[in-house]
């Protein structure tokens, strides 16, 4: 019954968020062509360091948008009236739970690599328009030798391994914040259409995501004060990004079970939800 | 107890509110298996909120509702047909699509049958559910929930706000449709003409349970189901 409904949940979810993905895509895809072409003027390459500055917000736009996608959808399917679909079906409230869980967290991650992928694209057509513009366009262009100099400090890595153990490791670490997020979002949606919060559980919702946050900044302000090693993120603290490596997966596999154990206890206490306090209205 | 003679719906002291506004009081009652229930009584007596208790839909309440002798769960879901009082299919679902849903989860959905009594009420598989008119958006609902052969059916209001026509296709649709010893739980204000449908009339009002008999028993005693009706509730209609 989990197959069945990771399918559905699956389908339902990605019936909108697909297509932010794909249009994601698709942009990257277009501003790429018009980067890639030799022998431009000026103007035409003005034209496509702006398209590719865009890129940044269509990379930063897809995460935040997939969020809320995810947040309506989650919402929506359980709590409206589409909730009586769900809460009449023949599953265990931990799988219908579970479900919902994994299919928020797939397409999440998804829409992530492709923000990550709109970034990898936008440096490389900014190395590539440097590339093909020429000297006598770039000493034309004020400030372009420095942003040329700038984006090749930027875009240096020492090896391919070593990229792809950062990519790992910043995948991972990425990984366990979803989790922990999504985790947190979908407790704070199910305790919001609970009673006394369903009058107004839209309100409650926010007021409640909005406390989670600061919750969670400052237990892991108070956490890495208190423990002798940096809690999260040590891969950018050590200030070379491949720098002290061993010790950051050490710490972040600490950060991991910790994460992992409060994004369980969420579970429990939503499971707890799901079966004692529901009322659809 | 043995299967046999185990009820179709026993509720003990049972006690649903919301917040101080007490809607059903330490009510008890069983329902034998193979019946047709009537559950009667005015707005806000608390009928939909006694079929949400029974459906899953709702369990911050207090005391004990069974289903053929099991606690409210995925097991009682995967034997209760639930029509509720909404619409609760996507909008962007066609009903093929609701179709395919309903036959991936419940294992006595008959998806033959489905897609036959599709071409009997007019309506196309590609047709998506917020393209559909409310009357179209009822029978598919309808199609779906009597498609299974379900040891009960939990039935919200599904006469209210039709025409005597497509009252007597909806009745029709149910009784046609449902399997032999099955129990119908059917809730409505339509007293009249519902006389020669129902075995048992329930009828709950101020918080409890104020009639639970068979109605060819009221018959017997001289007395119609709205005749009762009006006795047990004066101050409606």
């Amino acid at each position: 019954m989990l197959g069945k409904l990771l399918k559905h949940d699956f389908m339902q979810t990605g019936r909108s968020i697909f297509w932010l993905m794909a249009g994601g895509a698709a942009v990257g895809g277009l501003v790429t062509i018009i980067s890639s072409t030799k022998d431009i003027g000026a103007g035409q390459f003005a034209a496509a360091m702006l398209l590719n500055a865009l890129l940044i917000f269509v990379a930063l736009a897809i995460p935040v948008l997939s969020l809320v996608f995810i947040l309506v959808s989650t919402n929506r399917s359980l709590f409206t009236e589409q909730g009586y679909l769900a809460f009449s079906l023949p599953v265990s409230s931990e799988k219908l739970l579970l479900s919902r869980f994994l299919t928020n967290v797939i397409w999440i991650l998804l829409n992530y690599l492709v923000s990550v992928g709109l970034f990898a694209v936008m440096m490389t057509n900014l190395r590539r328009m440097f590339k093909n513009a020429g000297e006598s366009l770039l000493a034309s262009m004020e400030g372009a030798g420095d942003l040329q100099a700038q984006l090749g400090d930027a875009f240096y890595f020492p090896s391919f391994s070593a990229v792809l153990q950062f990519g790992g490791l910043l995948l991972a670490t990425l990984l366990m914040f979803l989790i922990l997020a999504m985790m947190t979002a979908i407790f704070v949606i199910t305790l919001s259409h609970v009673r006394p919060f369903q009058q107004m559980a839209g309100l409650w919702m926010i007021v409640f995501l909005v406390a989670s946050s600061v919750l969670f900044f400052f237990s892991v302000k108070w956490i890495s004060q208190a423990l002798p090693w940096p809690f999260i993120l040590t891969i950018f603290a050590t200030g070379d990004m491949l720098g002290g490596q061993n010790e950051s997966v050490t710490v972040n596999m600490t950060t991991a079970l910790v994460m992992l154990g409060l994004s369980g206890g969420l579970f429990a206490v939503t499971d707890w939800l799901f079966k004692r306090k529901i009322s659809l209205k | 107890m043995n299967e046999s003679t185990r009820s179709a719906i026993s509720i003990q002291n049972l006690t649903k509110s919301y917040g101080s506004h007490v809607v059903l009081e330490n009510i008890s009652l069983e329902i034998p298996r193979g019946q047709i229930v009537g559950l009667m009584g005015p707005n806000g007596s608390g009928k939909t909120s006694l079929m949400k208790i029974l459906t899953g839909m709702i369990n911050d309440y207090s005391g004990q509702a069974l289903i053929d002798g099991e606690p409210i769960g995925a097991r009682t879901k995967a034997a209760v047909a639930y029509l509720p009082d909404k619409n609760f299919l996507p909008g962007w679902m066609t009903a093929k699509q609701a179709i395919n849903y309903f036959a991936d989860f419940y294992k006595n959905f008959d998806k033959a049958k489905a897609f036959e009594m599709l071409g009997a009420f007019w309506l196309e598989p590609g047709m998506k559910v917020k393209t559909m008119s409310k009357g179209m958006q009822e029978k598919l609902l309808l199609l779906l929930v009597m498609c299974r052969a379900a040891k009960l059916y939990v039935l919200d209001e599904p006469l209210g706000g039709v025409d005597p026509s497509a009252r007597q296709f909806i009745m029709d649709t149910i009784l046609g449709n449902r399997p032999e010893g099955s129990t119908i739980l059917l809730s409505t204000h339509m007293v009249y003409d519902m006389e020669r449908v129902f075995d048992i009339a329930l009828m709950i009002g101020r918080k409890q349970v104020l009639v639970n008999d068979r109605v060819a028993s009221l018959s017997a005693r001289g007395k119609t189901l709205n005749q009762l009706f009006q006795e047990v509730f004066p101050y409606v209609g």
